[in-house]
């Protein structure tokens, strides 16, 4: 076990090398000057040409990449082109409100999906697998954007029961800030959730069918304990499976709506970075993101251990 | 059971909800942007969206262009000149900087010496070029000896790159800048919103009118929409499209400005590549497009229609809607004289960043159709458009605003996108620019305009309106722009 | 908790399986309705009138006009053909990728297994919109470019699922025995393990297009994707978001397509799973 582990460290640095190699020749061969779209199109062209110069932006693209890895490797992540600002101070000012968010919609999606899909497996084709599976596809037919514009409607304009938008911080309140990211995360986790809700029905109703539960069930097993004991376990490795991946594209998928509830995240942060070819923020953006993805992903991968005895790392 | 926990969830988060959110302190000012500025430093940044927050709000200049379009003593109360080559400034006694120092002649000098200064990368040298010598008289008396004569002095002062700030904060004019300002720089909450805060010691008894004003970025125009209808925030200046404003023109608790700006919105040919290097080609698509059916339908109607590219705040504006009108068979006709009887197809590039100019392409991609045009759209982000198209004039055609005042100087440069070259035009507009008679200059922008007619190097569509929309009770905003800023100073509110 | 467990087994008549007549109906519709929009549409979709812009449905215009007048009955048509090439590209390129990658990690194991699943890692570590806007710069902006991205976002998820199933299925007894029997690797993959493990990925590929249609819409917002004035659901959806104070009939037909869309879908996908794997007790049946 402790072989693979490190085996896995080892693979996480060079999967991060790799990400970051791709975000910068991206970044550089996307045709767009950061100066350029700092400066815009009153700009003065000799102006810009002497900011270009003075930021580095000249060199040849591997001098360029050589020395953002020296920085990385001793931790600095470089200054914001735009902003002129630390990016790791950047990506940490945005934390506070991208964490929780996503935070949040995690566990709305689990705590929504996996009882929902238990129960319309354990119900099969009647009357509450029915309206659970239409709650899951009312959930995947609508886009983020819309959802959370629907929402903010209904619940802000029209109720005023929350903010439409924007985030005050945690200073105000631990309560206040859960209000803030309230209907973002619902807006957010809403169509990982339906598809949860199908994997994990799916995954039970499977693993119900199996012989070992059929002929638990002929020894006189209680049914509730078959559930448990027996079909749980084994039908979790795809929904943990699903479940990683739905969080994966949880942190991705907020960048539409941090726009739509003007929230100050990861996501818009890293959206402005892309328009604005501030190439240092984008790299510092995406490697946390990376990191994060391949930590779940290996969570992922030791729970199977966990719950299969017959899967085994060396 | 199930059905009581979640009648009992939804009574928990309900409740919560009614906790009251902390209000905004009396006389305060919530305004959405749309843009962070990426920096604070107008000496250093042309950004529309750090004028928008700092310029006439935390920053003024010597003279200020009023909200009639008039310039005006402001720093300076008065100014004098008798050759038109050494212009004497007097300043206000009094005025304070916001660190509590002073404003003297001695600032004034530095702040323009930094400017023409090109190790500090000034964004609009140009302004200063003219500039020769300043000479400081006395602790408020400044002269600023001209190399040569330029009508735009006087303007080009009260612009956003001439701000008069204290020397001692030239360090941290990105991040907090310092200035004489009606409103001091309070903080800025990355990614969320900029608070400014009352200077209690402004020159201007009486002014201002708000205890703190509050820009939120909200980039979403319907986010911003809802926000307004939420009661989140207190006006939107720039963020809303015609559409959200007719929406909100039916709702009693709000009240909607309606104004001129200097945008001018223009669909930009390719004046190098072929076949629009033929004048007829360019005729051909200025008598092509409906320019009213593209004001109906991409604006509501809000906006005018332009034939020339000054806007009708210039002075010397005159109004050449008319003079090349909607005519499909003309069009044609100059189409099969200029060897293209059949029409050609074209790209026309766009950026989505400006929603007007997509929807402006869509009307008339439609139009260029009826007389042969054939013309495929291709969207592309704000950072492909400004390095492909603006910079290295790679496209055929184009649709964008302009939003500086003043921009008729960009026909006279041969190597501005539009790769127009025209040595009577480039001839005329330097003329005007040595030429302080105002009826003689005049006379030279009139025409300047009639020959942008003429040869059509663009085609000109509307002047962009200015869309605000205040809650009932907010005075004060201004409602034409004849400079792109957001002058705060004599806002109030009745409650 | 009182439950029943369902019993295993189901129908083997397919036309009894409700669901999967639902779908496939559905499917069918959405098919023959992007067939029909290739040859046939009641009014030109792209034929503008700005005069009667915004308008209820009526007559002349049973599912109303759009922001510059155009009939939205004919651009939903239109959009069909977006919607179901969008789909199918995107699936396509992310489980015909995904799929043989996954199966080569969990078959090789060791170093390679982890390097590919590095690799993989990498590419979902990689902004999706950064890729589009890169595919975008490259090539033309457009449809298929965008969608080629977003099936590039989708291999990470086809190529997990593909492993997680051939590492649970490698173990099982069925395989052990075959392999004991003397069946060739190849064998045992293509005939024993690629089927079984077919029912979790056609759930991904069911659920992905859906996905592929709604990431579009995503891009659309961005300005990606589709380009004006060709018709697309998410890009309809999106202008539709702006006029909603004046119009809200506008939203409601490119949202209730995509809604029915998805539904019929995801019923199809679900019945096609029923039969492919008889003995499995899952889905909606007879």
């Amino acid at each position: 076990m402790r072989g693979y582990v490190v085996r896995r460290l080892v693979a996480f640095v060079v999967t991060l090398a790799c990400v970051s190699v791709l975000v910068f020749v991206a970044i550089r061969v996307l045709p767009g000057d950061p100066v350029l779209v700092m400066a815009g199109p009153e700009a003065n062209p000799e102006v810009v040409a002497r900011l270009r110069a003075a930021m580095g932006l000249d060199r040849p693209l591997v001098v360029q990449y050589a020395e953002w890895l020296g920085h990385a490797l001793r931790g600095e992540l470089g200054v914001s082109l735009q902003y002129d600002v630390p990016v790791g101070r950047l990506i940490a000012s945005r934390l506070p409100v991208t964490l929780p968010l996503t935070a949040m919609a995690a566990v709305f999606m689990i705590v929504v999906a996996v009882p929902l899909g238990l129960y319309a497996a354990v119900h099969a084709r009647r009357p509450g697998d029915y309206l659970a599976m239409a709650v899951a596809q009312l959930g995947l037919a609508v886009p983020s954007f819309w959802a959370g514009l629907l929402l903010i409607m209904v619940f802000s304009v029209h109720l005023g029961w929350f903010r439409s938008g924007g985030f005050e911080g945690w200073t105000q309140g631990v309560w206040t800030g859960v209000r803030a990211l309230l209907l973002p995360a619902v807006a957010l986790g809403l169509f990982q959730a339906a598809v949860l809700i199908r994997a994990t029905r799916s995954a039970l109703l499977e693993v119900l069918g199996e012989d070992y539960v059929r002929t638990a069930r002929a020894k006189g097993v209680h049914d509730g304990l078959v559930v448990v004991k027996h079909a749980f376990r084994n039908a979790m490795i795809p929904v943990v499976t699903v479940a990683g991946l739905q969080l994966g594209q949880l942190i991705a998928g907020s960048i539409v709506l941090e726009s739509v509830f003007a929230l100050p995240g990861l996501g818009r942060l890293a959206l402005g970075a892309i328009t604005a070819r501030d190439l240092p923020v984008v790299q510092g953006v995406t490697l946390f993101v990376a990191s994060c993805i391949v930590a779940i992903n290996f969570a992922v991968d030791l729970s199977y251990a966990l719950l299969d005895p017959r899967i085994r790392y060396e | 059971m199930r059905g009581d926990a979640l009648a009992l969830a939804v009574l928990a988060v309900a409740s919560l909800s009614a906790l009251p959110v902390a209000g905004q302190p009396a006389a305060g000012l919530v305004v959405q942007v749309a843009a962070e500025p990426p920096g604070l430093d107008l000496t250093a940044t042309p950004a529309s969206a750090t004028a928008g927050v700092v310029f006439y709000n935390i920053q003024e200049c010597l003279v200020k262009v009023d909200r009639h379009g008039k310039i005006v003593p402001w720093l300076a109360e008065r100014w004098h000149t008798s050759d038109n080559r050494n212009y004497t400034f007097f300043l206000k006694r009094g005025v304070r900087f916001h660190n509590g120092r002073e404003l003297k002649a001695a600032d004034v000098k530095f702040v323009f010496e930094r400017a023409m200064n090109p190790e500090t990368k000034h964004p609009y040298p140009g302004y200063y070029a003219a500039i020769g010598d300043i000479i400081v008289k006395d602790d408020y008396t400044v002269t600023f000896a001209l190399k040569s004569l330029n009508a735009n002095f006087l303007l080009n002062l009260a612009r956003q790159g001439s701000v008069i700030y204290p020397r001692e904060a030239v360090d941290t004019l990105k991040s907090a800048p310092l200035g004489t300002g009606p409103f001091r720089f309070g903080e800025w909450v990355r990614g969320d919103r900029i608070v400014l805060t009352r200077n209690a010691d402004y020159h201007v008894k009486g002014l201002p009118k708000l205890e703190r004003v509050t820009f939120r970025f909200i980039a979403d125009p319907n986010a911003a929409l809802a926000a307004l209808k939420a009661g989140d925030i207190d006006a939107s200046l720039f963020g809303l499209g015609p559409e959200h404003v007719i929406d909100l023109q039916k709702d009693p608790r709000f009240t909607v400005i309606v104004g001129d700006t200097t945008n001018d919105v223009i669909l930009a040919m390719n004046n190098s590549r072929k076949p629009f290097t033929d004048v007829r080609v360019r005729r051909a698509m200025t008598h092509a497009v409906d320019k009213r059916e593209v004001l109906k339908g991409a604006m509501f109607g809000m906006g005018r229609v332009l034939g020339s590219n000054v806007d009708p705040l210039n002075p010397y504006f005159v109004d050449l809607a008319g003079a090349m009108p909607h005519d499909p068979d003309k069009a044609r006709k100059l189409l099969t004289e200029a060897g293209y009887p059949r029409g050609f197809e074209a790209v026309l590039r766009v950026s989505p960043q400006y929603q007007y100019t997509v929807r402006a392409g869509e009307i008339i991609v439609n139009q260029l159709q009826k007389v042969g045009v054939r013309v495929r759209i291709e969207q592309i982000e704000w950072g492909q458009w400004l390095s492909r198209v603006w910079k290295d004039a790679d496209y055929d055609l184009t649709i964008i605003g302009h939003a500086e005042a003043w921009d008729i100087s960009n026909y006279a440069n041969p190597k501005y996108y539009f790769r127009y070259d025209s040595l009577p035009f480039q001839e005329l507009f330097q003329k005007s620019e040595v030429t302080l008679d105002d009826k003689a200059r005049r006379d030279l922008y009139i025409q300047m305009q009639r020959m942008l007619v003429d040869d059509a190097p663009a085609v000109w569509l509307f002047m962009h309106p200015r869309l605000a929309v205040v809650k009932r009770g907010v005075q004060g905003i201004w409602k034409d722009l004849p400079l792109p800023a957001t002058d705060l100073s004599e806002v109030s509110r009745t409650p | 908790m009182r439950c029943s467990i369902p019993a295993s087994g189901m129908s083997r008549r397919p036309l009894t399986h409700v669901a999967f007549v639902a779908g496939l109906a559905i499917t069918a519709v959405l098919v023959g309705t992007a067939g029909l929009a290739l040859v046939w549409t009641p009014t030109d979709p792209l034929a503008m009138s700005i005069a009667g812009r915004l308008e209820a449905p009526s007559r002349s215009h049973p599912f109303g006009t759009d922001q510059y007048g155009r009939d939205v009955l004919a651009r939903v048509m239109a959009g069909t053909v977006t919607t179901i090439a969008v789909g199918l590209l995107a699936v396509g390129v992310g489980a015909g990728i995904g799929i043989p990658l996954g199966i080569a990690g969990g078959y090789v194991d060791g170093w390679l297994d982890e390097a590919l699943m590095r690799l993989v890692d990498a590419v979902q570590g990689f902004p999706a919109i950064l890729s589009a806007l890169l595919f975008s710069a490259a090539f033309r902006p457009g449809v298929i470019v965008s969608t080629v991205a977003i099936g590039a976002a989708f291999v990470p998820a086809f190529a997990r699922l593909a492993r997680g199933s051939f590492l649970e299925l490698r173990g099982r007894d069925f395989v052990l025995a075959a392999a004991a029997m003397g069946a060739t690797d190849g064998r045992l993959i293509g005939r024993h393990i690629l089927p079984n493990s077919l029912s979790p990925l056609i759930v991904q590929a069911t659920t992905s297009f859906p996905v592929a249609v709604l990431a579009e819409a995503a891009l659309a917002y961005l300005g990606l994707g589709t380009q004006p004035p060709q018709p697309s659901w998410g890009l309809m959806l999106k202008e539709a978001q702006n006029f909603l104070g004046i119009s809200p009939w506008f939203a409601i037909f490119p949202g209730g397509a995509i809604a029915l869309t998805v539904l019929g879908l995801n019923l199809f996908g679900d019945g096609l799973r029923d039969l492919l794997d008889p003995g499995r007790a899952s889905g909606f049946g007879a």
